[in-house]
């Protein structure tokens, strides 16, 4: 169960300026298992807000909640146990190792989710285009598929709440029909919520959207 | 995990300090032995401390005619005690009785000799001095013997094809002292408590050469014809140049063997010195070289970090990497020791001097306390440096 609460959040660098925003400087409650998205234009701090919730930045003013604890408060112990099994991430940057082939980026997940292994993963593989890739090193392939390495390491593992970051930015529409209902499967498995955040917004996943 | 941060890292750093490692080990290793069994040998504690001589009048024509007596005065004795440079000062008793030692071991051949038995103050041997008392009631006589003497031992015993003893050996070897002129001779057992570099003649305690002097002697008179005189710390310099200006001698090899000690002293503290510089600077590499690591890996660790796993699993990865390193250098520094120390024990046995060399344990306990140093500054640094980028 991950919930989120926000108490007038502000990221430093916006804190002269004056924003209009459904998550800055406001009180904003995410609820547990729910789908949502953060829709902005670039440079709004939608990277920053998933950062602040990860806890791998804490460059703002107010408080973030995270099921009722502040997320400067969380012991490093705490966090290994978070990020181990109960958020999983897509970053913008994808965090993937390019001197590894795709089949050790994806082995570098410390714990696989429930009857996941190899076979499962190659099947998602499969499903997205990249199953040959298996033994290709990263950095030989385009960051389409880069991207859609990401998606999967970050699927494979059990979790409560998926965070993505852009995740379909570099991928054409067939490649983002394949990933959104791959996410959506998973979602499902792991009865998990989500935040995504997005240009112009995600159509057909049911995600309820927030302006930043 | 290893792969992923070891690979694509350049490694001459790494080798440089990897050679200086296995010399700076190689070299503490030598120096703890060197120390350690020159302390067995007898010499460390001379070594490293005050500086005793045996002294004696220089006997000049005169003393053929009965001018120049080559004994001691008790007012001389007290004016060397009152110099500033003097530590202790004392007479050497000597027999003034025929006695001869005998070997009478079936380990060994049937060994006689007419030998020369003194007695010092306990304070200037390296024994205890509980265990260097006699009383009538004991039969049984402690001495002290010259290394000399055990020299000559061996020497005796090589030319007869037979093996050396060490000192652990020739302390088990039934001896006996034979006193008393020829056909009325007294058979006193002895055993043998301790070794001596300072002294060559056989050491007996005071109270048992004082007894057979009595016993075995008609003349009256002591003969103190030598002294041992220790100089304070730093002060050898000042008591040579006392006994030269006042007529007093000691032996040019005594000397020359104090000086000798003087010398060796400052090679092994040398020694001592270059291996904890060269193992500082080549450890300091290993750790530099564990930073550049950490550097280059700043991306791959926090990528580990965010994806779940502990500050301590990828601690552990260099921890270790750099202990099994460590170790293998280890094994490489005990094997070029272990050679070393065969060269030079084979030139001291060329010398005449036996000294045990093998890894003692005090060569194992210096390694095992640079290898905990080493292991709790990777464990220290990398601990720092993963956390920071959690």
């Amino acid at each position: 169960m991950i919930e989120i609460e926000l108490n007038r959040v502000c990221p430093n660098v916006f804190e002269d300026i004056e924003i209009k925003s459904e998550v800055w400087n406001t009180t904003l409650r995410l609820d547990n298992g729910g789908r949502y998205q953060i829709m902005a234009q670039s440079g709004k701090g939608k990277t920053s807000f998933l950062y602040f919730l990860l806890g791998l930045r804490s460059d703002y003013k107010g408080d973030i909640y995270l099921n009722q604890k502040k997320i400067l408060e969380i012991k490093e112990e705490e966090w290994i146990i978070l990020r181990k099994r109960k958020i999983t991430s897509i970053f913008q940057d994808l965090q993937l190792i390019n001197h590894l082939s795709v089949a050790e980026n994806i082995g570098l997940v410390p714990e696989y989710a429930e009857g996941y292994n190899e076979g499962l993963i190659r099947d998602m593989l499969m499903e997205v285009g990249i199953a040959d890739k298996w033994h290709e090193k990263v950095k030989t392939l385009s960051f389409g598929q880069k991207q859609r390495v990401a998606i999967i390491r970050a699927l494979c593992k059990p979790f409560e709440l998926l965070l993505c970051d852009e995740p379909f930015s570099h991928l054409d529409e067939a490649n983002t029909m394949i990933c959104r209902s791959l996410i959506l499967k998973r979602l499902d498995e792991e009865q998990a919520g989500v935040i995504i955040t997005s240009l112009d917004g995600e159509e057909g996943m049911g995600l309820k959207t927030i302006n930043l | 995990m290893k792969r992923l941060f070891f690979k694509n890292q350049n490694k001459w750093q790494f080798i440089i300090a990897l050679i200086g490692v296995v010399l700076g080990l190689t070299l503490m290793l030598l120096a703890v032995q060197l120390f350690n069994k020159s302390k067995d040998y007898g010499e460390a504690s001379e070594l490293l401390d005050d500086n005793t001589l045996v002294i004696q009048k220089k006997i000049g024509r005169g003393a053929h005619l009965g001018i120049g007596k080559p004994n001691f005065t008790s007012l001389q004795i007290n004016q060397i005690k009152a110099r500033d440079f003097v530590a202790s000062c004392s007479a050497i008793l000597s027999n003034k009785f025929e006695v001869l030692v005998q070997i009478d071991d079936p380990i060994i051949p049937s060994f006689n000799s007419n030998i020369y038995l003194q007695s010092v103050e306990s304070e200037y041997l390296d024994i205890p001095s509980q265990k260097f008392k006699w009383d009538t009631s004991k039969k049984v006589v402690p001495i002290v013997m010259p290394r000399n003497f055990l020299i000559m031992l061996n020497t005796f015993l090589s030319a007869s094809q037979l093996p050396r003893l060490s000192e652990d050996l020739i302390t088990n070897v039934k001896m006996n002292l034979l006193i008393g002129k020829r056909g009325q001779r007294d058979v006193f057992p002895a055993t043998i408590i301790g070794f001596t570099n300072s002294f060559s003649s056989i050491l007996a305690p005071n109270e048992f050469l004082n007894w057979a002097n009595r016993k075995y002697s008609i003349e009256k008179e002591d003969m103190r014809s030598q002294l041992v005189v220790k100089a304070k710390k730093g002060s050898f310099g000042l008591l040579e140049k006392y006994l030269e200006e006042n007529g007093f001698e000691s032996s040019s090899e005594q000397l020359f063997i104090e000086r000798l000690k003087s010398g060796l002293s400052a090679g092994i503290i040398g020694v001592i010195s270059l291996a904890i510089l060269t193992l500082f600077l080549s450890l300091m590499l290993m750790i530099q070289y564990l930073q550049l690591i950490l550097t280059n890996c700043t991306y791959e660790i926090s990528v580990m970090l965010r994806l779940g796993h502990t500050v301590a699993k990828i601690r552990n990865v260099f921890l270790s990497y750099f202990s099994i390193v460590f170790l293998i250098m280890s094994v490489i520094s005990l094997i070029t020791f272990y050679i070393l120390s065969q060269i030079i024990e084979q030139k001291l046995i060329a010398s005449g001097i036996i000294l045990e060399t093998g890894v003692s344990v005090y060569s194992i306990l210096a390694l095992c306390i640079v290898f905990i140093t080493f292991v709790g500054a990777i464990y220290y640094n990398a601990s720092l440096r993963i956390r920071a980028l959690f």
